[in-house]
């Protein structure tokens, strides 16, 4: 299994298995203090040779800057082949994860919730105090 | 060290006015098309992402290949990539279209390369079917690109 796109998008809608999204890539968030609990809408499409991952299962998992895990968000579906060498599956999550810090967060799709296994390089996702200035690092 | 974090062929595509894209439609995993042999011109999304520190100068390219593995389009994308301020990392965004010949059925593929040839591999191609309908339907002069994708 491959991950062909993973974005925080500014919204994302699934219909009949295809993905509409706007602003992606969401590269930031401003935040208005912390803690808080930001949830972001995430746009995910994975795929796979047919002849295997017949019942895959992922996760989507969030890190804060030190890398420790702030949020997940499981998916296990099954997924037979199509008559094509490859199969598609898209995700429009919804993840949630606790901010004590700002900084630099990662979001990942691994094979297992301790994200130790990831599928994919994590994205990055910073996160800043509203009305803080470039350079100040949030403070 | 770039990375990518999404190479999709979407229906359609735009920058909106901050820069970021709006796209329908994500994936295309398949195209029926009218006839072979044709021109093919499809829309590209491609997200990349770098720490900072490194990539000043980057050259990518997205290259489409047959089901044999032979190259048959390509984009060149080149830019001057500077840290972006005091963050860690450092994203850029392309939408473009991609032009091939399509002589035969079967899955195509695009990746992105750090060649034009497409020998060296960044991230894991992405499949792309195309098929012939089975209904015989007349030539459409002049058209160029796909027809509607089949549910």
């Amino acid at each position: 299994m491959h991950v062909a796109a993973l974005l925080v998008a500014g919204s994302a809608n699934i219909d009949d298995s295809a993905i509409d999204a706007t602003r992606v890539p969401i590269t930031s968030y401003e935040v208005n203090q912390t803690p808080v609990w930001l949830t972001v809408p995430l746009v995910l499409v994975v795929h796979a040779p047919s002849g295997g991952d017949f019942d895959p299962e992922l996760f989507i998992v969030c890190k804060d800057p030190a890398g420790t895990i702030r949020g997940t968000v499981r998916s296990a579906w099954q997924w037979p082949d199509e008559d094509k060498p490859s199969k598609y599956r898209c995700f429009t999550p919804q993840l949630s994860f606790a901010i004590e810090t700002t900084g630099e967060y990662t979001i990942g799709v691994y094979h297992d919730a301790e994200a130790l296994k990831p599928i994919a390089t994590p994205i990055p996702l910073m996160i800043n105090m509203a009305g803080a200035r470039p350079g100040r690092n949030g403070a | 060290m770039l990375h990518v974090s999404a190479l999709f062929v979407p229906r359609s595509a735009a920058f909106n006015e901050q820069g970021a894209i709006n796209a329908t439609s994500i994936p295309m995993a398949w195209f029926q098309v009218d006839q072979m042999p044709l021109w093919a011109t499809v829309p590209v999304v491609l997200v990349v992402h770098a720490p900072a520190g490194g990539d000043y100068d980057p050259e990518i390219h997205v290259v489409c290949k047959d089901p044999s593995g032979a190259p048959r389009g390509s984009l060149r994308a080149a830019w001057h990539w500077p840290d972006d301020g005091n963050r860690a990392s450092k994203y850029r965004c392309f939408t473009q279209e991609l032009s091939f010949p399509v002589e035969t059925e079967g899955e195509y593929t695009l990746g992105v390369y750090y060649d034009a040839e497409g020998k060296f591999e960044l991230s894991t191609p992405v499949p792309m079917s195309i098929l012939l309908a089975e209904t015989e339907q007349p030539a459409d002069d002049g058209e160029t690109t796909f027809s509607e994708p089949a549910e």
